[in-house]
């Protein structure tokens, strides 16, 4: 069955077509999550808001993209929402431990990116990694993260972005000299950088 | 020290031969339930709506005969008042 055969029924309220869906589209949506958010539970909440999101909108999806194309968008919009979500509570916990005495406790619980995710087991280097494509510029990470970690070609990357692939050129280019930056301060002690490994 | 193009393309390429991670098994239920709770959540039924609009109009009612009432009582409470001299002008 085709993905827009399986949209439509999906549409069409079919039981079961949302569950083949989720079966096929599962790693993609939540290991571009994590790569956003470095956090499992919070990978696992996008996951559910951009299948929760399919379901309530597969009736407009018209087929002018890709079924694939279409999910890593709506992906992309979610991470990037809970991204912005983070970094608000953050700056308001901030703002509010100026007016409270310090008691010792967090106003705001920092994610835990030492978590399993993709990447966790190849060490040191992939934690420094992942935490650089982190304080990348939103679209800057979202290049590298569909590139890189989900192996999109740079037209397909731009399909998702709604950019050409000549601006997801350019994007990559920023974003590796950003992450050089980053990176040649992290790695300061160093001799030489070990690639990731790759099982 | 400064990482060159060369081991940033390695690191960056490396990414993708990365294991893709599994979510919990638990997450499409948890969807379904989600799933469950919003569609329910949003079906009215269109009796439901008319007991609204109906309450709604009694409630409207209500409140202007308790306005109108009140502003009787207060159109009536001046005459009173005057007449008992509870307010007596100053005499200078």
């Amino acid at each position: 069955m085709s993905d827009t055969e399986l949209i439509r029924r999906v549409a069409a309220g079919e039981q079961g077509a949302l569950r083949l869906l989720y079966e096929e589209f599962r790693l993609q949506v939540y290991n571009v999550a994590h790569g956003y958010v470095q956090d499992r539970s919070d990978a696992e909440e996008i996951t559910q808001d951009v299948f929760l999101e399919i379901a309530r909108e597969a009736k407009r999806f018209r087929g002018a993209s890709a079924v694939g194309t279409w999910i890593y968008r709506i992906t992309v919009n979610k991470s990037l929402d809970k991204v912005r979500y983070r970094s608000r509570k953050k700056r308001f916990a901030q703002l509010v431990s100026l007016f409270r005495p310090t008691d010792g406790s967090l106003a705001y619980d920092p994610p835990d990116t030492s978590q399993k995710g993709p990447g966790a087991d190849q060490g040191e280097d992939a934690r420094l990694l992942f935490g650089a494509i982190g304080r990348l510029p939103e679209k800057q990470r979202s290049a590298v993260i569909l590139t890189f970690m989900e192996d999109l070609s740079q037209k397909e990357a731009a399909e998702v972005l709604g950019v050409s692939p000549k601006a997801v050129e350019s994007l990559l280019q920023r974003a590796k000299v950003n992450l050089r930056t980053m990176l040649s301060q992290e790695f300061p002690e160093r001799g030489n950088t070990r690639p990731l490994s790759s099982n | 020290m400064n990482i060159d193009e060369h081991s940033l393309n390695t690191m960056l390429d490396a990414l993708r031969t990365l294991k893709p991670e599994e979510p919990s098994p638990f997450l499409f239920s948890r969807i379904e339930a989600r799933l469950r709770e919003g569609g329910t959540a949003r079906i009215v039924p269109a009796s439901g709506i008319r007991l609204a609009l109906i309450a709604f109009a009694l409630l409207c009612l209500v409140n202007a005969l308790i306005v109108s009432a009140d502003t009787e009582v207060k159109a009536a409470a001046v005459p009173i008042s005057r007449s008992l001299d509870a307010f007596p002008q100053p005499l200078y």
